[in-house]
């Protein structure tokens, strides 16, 4: 008696391992090798998208308004808009310049107590994939008051997508100011965008807006100079 | 004394001036006529181009006394272009920029666009300008692109060695982007290229 219930234990376990092991379960190492190959894909891939932390060391200019403007303009939907306080002529000057001998002068009239911007962009067709930034100096003069800050702004891809910086940056009355985004995959410098690979393939407008947001009232000159890309 | 100082500062400006004109060749000035431009077939067909006719016009001039006035009809609204080409092979190795003068009569409106478009090598690859210029009502506006290797004022092309050493087409566009609405003559002159 004892014996066959020792035998039919010993069929019902077997049994019970045989359908374990139809089922899958003796598969355990199988079945978790294409999940860490999975895991071990999108950990590449993320790495992939992580901009380089490597400092710039070529740096290529793009615009340095030495013989004019080069295509820069204040665009002609902002010019009637009372929001938008650049005013016509946008001219190359040589009064200050963070390159060569001359620079771009914005004449803006900043009202305050109310957002305003003065915003130039250049329409052109420009591949920036092989760089990893952007780059620009703005300089306003020292009478100008604290609270001006300034962005670029992408148009990219087909569908003429209109991408911001994520933050603005402060400008210092008086000095030079390097505002840089980075372009490569991944970045964090851009709004409600994560650059992938086509981004900066495909760029067909830049912006660059300086900004009064209520308090800063100011009328005068603003300086861009060295629209520069970098890798 | 006098005299040799004069003499010796206005051949040094007859010098200076001669040599900054040896630096560009005029290829077109449309001095004896159209020199080979045209409106391509295909720009009269396509409802968006709106080139009437060329013809040479002493109207306007930025070089010489002549010029190749284009006759357009922008209806505004929507993107129209008006275009005029040469078929020519050219080898501009030797030369860093091309150029031309275009002229918008003072009762144009703000807002027309021009650039210059190539056409080459084997493949016939039609290669526009990455930017165009505003055109500016009653002024002579210079257009000019680089042509060097490495340049960025081409549109989707790795601007080589190659690249300027086999040109096939020349083309000039003059767009209007929605806005503008115009009526009236565009004129060009002086296409050249720069060392």
């Amino acid at each position: 008696m004892g014996y066959s219930r020792l035998k039919s234990i010993a069929i019902v376990t077997g049994l019970m391992v045989c359908t374990l092991s139809i089922a899958g379960c003796g598969k355990k190492d199988g079945t978790k090798e294409p999940q860490e190959a999975k895991g071990a894909a999108t950990v590449q891939k993320q790495e992939a998208l992580v901009p380089s932390s490597a400092p710039i060391t070529d740096e290529r200019t793009y615009y340095n308004f030495e013989a004019g403007l080069q295509g820069w303009e204040i665009p002609l939907w902002s010019l009637g808009k009372s929001d938008y306080v650049a005013k016509a002529p946008l001219i190359s000057s040589s009064d200050v310049s963070s390159k060569g001998a001359s620079s771009m002068q914005i004449m803006a009239d900043f009202p305050g107590g109310m957002w305003s911007a003065a915003l130039v962009e250049i329409e052109q067709y420009l591949d920036l994939s092989r760089y990893r930034v952007i780059s620009f100096d703005v300089f306003v003069p020292e009478d100008c008051p604290v609270g001006l800050k300034t962005k670029t702004i992408l148009t990219v891809g087909d569908n003429w997508k209109f991408i911001e910086m994520s933050q603005s940056i402060p400008l210092v009355p008086g000095e030079w100011t390097t505002v840089s985004a980075n372009i490569e995959p991944g970045s964090y410098d851009w709004k409600r965008v994560v650059p992938d690979e086509k981004f900066a393939q495909d760029v067909r407008k830049i912006s660059i807006r300086v900004e009064s947001n209520r308090k800063p009232k100011y009328a005068g000159p603003i300086y861009i100079d060295n629209v520069r890309v970098g890798r | 004394m006098r005299k040799i100082i004069l003499t010796v500062a206005i051949m040094s400006l007859v010098l200076t001036s001669a040599l900054v004109h040896a630096e560009e060749t005029v290829l077109f000035g449309f001095e004896e006529g159209l020199q080979g431009w045209e409106i391509p077939d295909w720009a009269y067909e396509k409802p968006d181009h709106v080139q009437q006719k060329i013809s040479v016009s002493n109207a306007q001039a930025n070089e010489g006394n002549s010029s190749l006035l284009m006759a357009v009809a922008f209806p505004g609204g929507r993107w129209t272009g008006a275009i005029t080409e040469i078929m020519q092979y050219y080898d501009w190795s030797d030369y860093s920029t091309l150029a031309c003068d275009i002229y918008l009569p003072a009762d144009a409106p703000l807002g027309l666009k021009a650039k210059i478009i190539l056409t080459v090598g084997d493949a016939w690859k039609w290669v526009e300008m990455s930017k165009a210029f505003a055109l500016k009502p009653g002024e002579w506006v210079t257009v000019s692109a680089d042509l060097t290797p490495g340049s960025i004022d081409w549109r989707r092309v790795q601007v080589d060695e190659a690249f300027r050493t086999d040109i096939r087409k020349m083309d000039i566009r003059v767009t209007s982007n929605n806005k503008p609405a115009y009526t009236g003559d565009i004129f060009i002159d002086n296409v050249r290229v720069i060392k």
